[in-house]
């Protein structure tokens, strides 16, 4: 059983070598392919596929999981749960952003100036909206 | 990226994967995966270096966990990569003496690779005892010219006999 302490000769030998080769300068790494007989080119031109086809996976990962994050909030009622907290704890989390948000300040002051302050649905629409966007999570904190 | 960052990158999968038992080409593709999970790109860090640490660090927790120990690692001080184990009981005697075997395979095979070079031996060795590099130029004697000759010796053999995948 191998732990943090205990030796590892395999992982070690691995660990240098891989050390070793970044070391070497790009100078020799590419002379030490071309007289291993392959073409750095075509290596790099795998690497780039390979690298190509990870960035795909997992952007239509990502893409599954918001869907799936998205249908699963319409079918909960959205951001019913930051709309059943008190409107001082609405502001709260909203404050938190409005600083540094020039875009949301605008459109906070606007409702204001039709009103005494922004409005309560004015703010529940704001919070579904950074909901939406991924800014917090269904229970205000940031994400 | 350069032509040599990606060989570089490509010759630190192949050697991970040693570690691992993957397939050099799932651990690269797992690294970039990891990489774009990763909030916090370090800017300061070569992304080299970082895709390095990251395939250093799940070949070692792969390795770790195939041992399923319990136990939660915080890897890479560049790059603030995390790695947590899964939580299991311990395997039974019979799975931890054969990948005992295993790894005692893959050393027996390097030493046989290097077996009609006595200073390719006693760098794999002292590589192997995690010995420096100035440690093994003073253990043999050599310049760092000399010392930089066996090392290409050494990988020059390595990739003609493991390149296409680290089988003992």
């Amino acid at each position: 059983m191998k732990g943090k302490n205990t030796p590892d000769p395999l992982q070690n030998f691995i660990n240098a070598s891989v050390d070793d080769f970044l070391s070497l300068t790009d100078a020799e790494i590419l002379k030490e392919v071309r007289d291993g007989e392959e073409d750095p080119e075509e290596l790099a031109a795998e690497m780039q596929r390979l690298a190509q086809q990870a960035i795909m996976e997992h952007g239509r990962g990502r893409f599954a999981r918001a869907r799936a994050q998205l249908a699963s909030r319409k079918l909960s009622g959205g951001a019913s749960r930051l709309t059943n907290l008190s409107l001082a704890e609405k502001e709260r989390v909203i404050g938190q952003f409005s600083a540094n948000d020039p875009r949301l300040r605008g459109r906070l002051t606007l409702a204001a100036r039709m009103g005494h302050g922004a409005s309560e649905q004015e703010i529940d629409g704001v919070l579904e909206d950074l909901i939406e966007l991924g800014v917090i999570d269904e229970a205000g904190n940031p994400q | 990226m350069s032509t040599a960052a990606k060989v570089r990158l490509q010759r630190a999968a192949q050697h991970f994967a040693a570690v691992c038992k993957w397939e050099w080409r799932d651990l690269y593709q797992e690294a970039v995966r990891r990489c774009l999970d990763t909030r916090q790109f370090p800017r300061d860090v070569d992304p080299v270096v970082f895709i390095v640490n990251v395939m250093r660090s799940i070949a070692s927790a792969e390795r770790t966990r195939r041992d399923k120990r319990p136990e939660i690692e915080f890897v890479d001080d560049l790059g603030a990569i995390e790695v947590v184990y899964a939580t299991e009981a311990a395997s039974n005697a019979e799975d931890l003496q054969l990948e005992a075997e295993e790894s005692a395979a893959r050393i027996k095979a390097l030493e046989d690779l290097f077996a009609d070079d006595e200073e390719l031996q006693m760098v794999m060795m002292g590589m192997s005892d995690e010995m420096t590099a100035s440690e093994l130029r003073a253990l043999g004697g050599w310049s760092e010219q000399q010392y930089a000759t066996i090392k290409r010796r050494m990988r020059r053999r390595l990739n003609a006999r493991f390149g296409a995948g680290w089988t003992a």
